[in-house]
């Protein structure tokens, strides 16, 4: 390969959903980008190989061999690790990390990364959130507050697609919205007796990443309206919800700007001394093992929250022998996550004559309500919560020979409604919640592996029991019966919403990212996935992360032209 | 010409064979790696997934027989443990048929199979690991229905690309 193939305007760790954006920014703005990724590549439509497939078709119907589940017990948990998509998860035993203290580590290695497989809720936060830290004395405070990320909000809706309906909530801000799905009678049951009786709580329509109209934008990236399969995990042939696959990153490509590399596991960043400035990534090559040099003006690194953690702390020189930027020593501490361990259930007596028909990739969303206005529990912060309803048929599978047969062909009757929430609760960021690499172990391509210490703590205990008080106490107001309260005790990760670790800030003494997410001591290197989060608020964060990246990359679009990074 | 006397003779002892020898089963079954069984067991089992639900006369059409999707999960999927005990069971129902029943389960008249299978499904003497024999056939037997395009599109509304969600339908009309 030729010197000038080692040059180009951008580098980008990381094809997944942020990696991608950044990408297609500066693909668009002119600037020839490298994209690296450290799997393998996946190409929309053609890399889908379960995506056609009935139920039928799969060989033990969905479900994953528990000889496989022995050997990967992380990532068997996972609710997507199924027959269907399991080919997008990384197996435990090829990406080696340390659990200092339990923790599900659910990643997905290759292009487009976990934005294939995610959930696609795609709620912003709001002021609310942006100043928690300041208020509530914890972390420190966000350098940015609602009205900065507002547009790129918008800028993010309008390219991806977010399905929603104007609900005027101050805790969750409206947006750039196509039409929402419905909400099924049972939901709409609930939420008019929420309304009636708390002035404080709201439940709406969970807002999606899915196409339900078509614009010209979205004919431009070749997507086509979501066919509401439910089956977005296995990747979507029609481009029916967001991901990098479908959207990003083929766009990029058209403009001729992108370079994108697969196979490319990112060693670190290069630090020039005698510029102050990351001159470019090192990489190692995923089969051949064998190691390269990318160069750079600038650098955005997204390689996932825990990874980007990871390459900046294996990125030591004279002047960083702690990792890049990290003069505070402050790099891989204060990580979180969302406290996903709660759920309650129940069945719903009513509406007996009413069933759905189709499917829709979404439920209701119940936005926080506790200590939004002020402190008013005995814990900090708060949760939200997703709500769903739906009913099956009966299937009666008692007996044996005629009498079975008969009665699985007397399936007609629908079950009652059944009910569920799953909690989401904020945790606190904390100085002892960290990242750091092993002193001895190394993963296969000789790179420190990481040792993760993150903990669910009596602030999170605290929390869920008022979930269960006061979800308790909204199913029974709501009529619903045999209520039943689980805590799953899972540890974290599962929530796959891990955040934090190169936090931003306004100085850089306790803080490794300036308002831009630029880092403090680096000026050229950008964090912008979810590593860059203060704190964690209740969200599902993939928008938020989207957003902040869209404004991240603008600044170095125009740090560039201006020469000033 | 001798060797078309000796063409016709051959022709003629291979029509005898036929007739003399109807049930003989030259068919290949499946081998599973985990799972040796012989070609007689494997029969034994396809019969008692017929017997468990009987879909003569219903159009299921599925990509492979019952039988082997049994198999096919429990040699891929089931730990060691759970095969062994699903393994031994299966002995033991051998054993019960061999000494109780005292004929294959093909020739057994709808009475006498309804009476096996309350044995299996019910009786206080079987043992546990028996019990886990039958229960994981019958369980993967009846998912091998409930899960095929028949079932999933006649009785429970499966539509693959629905494009559409209807929140609230009557059904009382």
């Amino acid at each position: 390969m030729s010197d000038n193939n080692h040059h180009f305007d951008a580098i980008v760790v990381g094809a997944g959903m942020t990696g991608a954006w950044a990408a297609k920014e500066f693909c668009d703005a002119g600037l020839k980008t490298l994209l690296l990724e450290r799997g393998r590549d996946v190409k929309h439509q053609r890399d889908y190989p379960t995506t056609h497939m009935q139920p039928w078709d799969f060989k033990h119907r969905g479900r994953v061999p528990d000889i496989e589940k022995e050997k990967n017990p992380v990532i068997h948990r996972c609710y997507a690790y199924r027959e269907d998509a399991k080919h997008f998860f990384v197996k435990d035993e090829e990406h080696p990390y340390v659990q200092e203290k339990p923790f599900d580590w659910i990643r997905g290695y290759q292009v487009g990364g976990r934005s294939i497989m995610w959930a696609r809720q795609t709620q912003r936060w709001s002021e609310f959130d942006f100043e928690g830290p300041a208020r509530d004395g914890f972390a420190v405070d966000w350098p940015i507050r609602y009205k900065d990320i507002d547009p790129w909000y918008s800028r993010v809706e309008k390219f991806i697609g977010v399905s929603g309906s104007k609900d005027g909530i101050d805790t969750l801000p409206d947006g750039e919205f196509l039409k929402p799905w419905d909400l099924n009678c049972v939901e709409k049951h609930f939420q008019k007796s929420v309304q009636d009786q708390f002035t404080d709580r709201h439940v709406i329509y969970g807002r999606c990443a899915h196409l339900t109209e078509m614009k010209d934008i979205f004919k431009k990236q070749g997507r086509v309206l979501c066919q509401n399969r439910r089956i977005c995990q296995r990747g979507c042939p029609y481009g029916g919800y967001f991901s990098a696959n479908s959207t990003l990153i083929p766009w990029a490509e058209k403009t001729g700007n992108l370079t994108l590399r697969a196979d490319s596991v990112v060693h670190s960043i290069i630090y020039d001394e005698e510029s102050n400035r990351a001159s470019g990534v090192r990489i190692i090559d995923a089969h051949s093992k064998e190691s390269t040099s990318y160069f750079a003006k600038v650098i955005f690194v997204n390689a996932g929250t825990l990874n980007t953690n990871l390459v900046l702390l294996n990125s030591t020189s004279s002047r960083f022998p702690n990792g890049l930027g990290n003069d505070n020593g402050l790099l891989g501490k204060y990580v979180a996550f969302h406290n996903y361990r709660a759920k309650i259930t129940a069945e719903h007596g009513g509406h007996s004559n009413y069933k759905t028909e189709g499917t829709r990739p979404t439920n209701a969303y119940i936005p926080r309500f506790r200590n939004v206005y002020k402190q008013e529990t005995d814990f900090l912060r708060g949760y939200a919560c997703t709500f769903g309803a739906s009913r099956s048929k009966l299937v009666d599978a008692d007996g044996h020979g005629q009498d079975l047969m008969e009665g699985l062909l007397s399936t007609k009757k629908y079950g009652p409604w059944r009910v569920r929430s799953g909690f989401m609760g904020e945790t606190i960021p904390k100085e002892d919640s960290t990242v750091s690499l092993d002193e001895n172990l190394k993963d296969p391509w000789g790179i420190p592996q990481l040792k993760v210490s993150m903990y669910h703590d009596d602030n999170d205990e605290k929390m869920i029991k008022d979930f269960f008080e006061q979800y308790t106490d909204m199913y029974k107001k709501a009529g619903f019966t045999d209520i039943k309260t689980r805590d799953t005790g899972q540890a974290p990760g599962l929530d796959i919403h891990e955040m934090g670790g190169v936090r931003m800030g306004h100085d850089s003494e306790t803080s490794l990212l300036n308002s831009w997410n630029q880092m403090h001591a680096c000026k050229n290197v950008y964090v912008t996935d979810g590593a860059c989060m203060t704190s964690v608020s209740t969200q599902n964060p993939s928008l938020t992360f989207l957003a902040l990246t869209a404004r991240a990359a603008d600044h170095a679009i125009e740090s560039l032209k201006k020469d000033v990074i | 010409m001798a060797n078309r006397r000796e063409a016709l003779r051959n022709l003629v002892l291979a029509a005898a064979g036929i007739s003399l020898f109807p049930a003989c089963d030259f068919e290949q079954v499946p081998i599973y790696s985990r799972i040796p069984l012989a070609k007689k067991q494997y029969r034994t089992l396809e019969q008692l997934t017929q017997n468990l639900l009987p879909t003569e006369g219903i159009p299921v059409e599925t990509p492979e027989r019952t039988v082997d999707y049994l198999l096919t999960v429990l040699n891929d999927c089931h730990t060691d443990k759970d095969l062994q005990k699903f393994l031994t069971g299966f002995s033991e129902f051998e054993e019960y048929v061999a000494s109780e029943v005292k004929q294959k389960l093909a020739k057994l008249e709808p009475a006498e199979v309804e009476n096996l299978l309350d044995y299996l499904a019910e009786s206080p003497d079987r043992s546990k690991k028996l019990e886990h024999f039958y229960d994981t056939t019958k369980q993967l037997t009846v998912q091998h229905f409930t899960t095929s395009e028949y079932f999933l599109k006649n009785y429970l509304d499966f539509e693959f690309a629905p494009a559409r969600y209807l929140g609230c339908v009557d059904i009382s009309v």
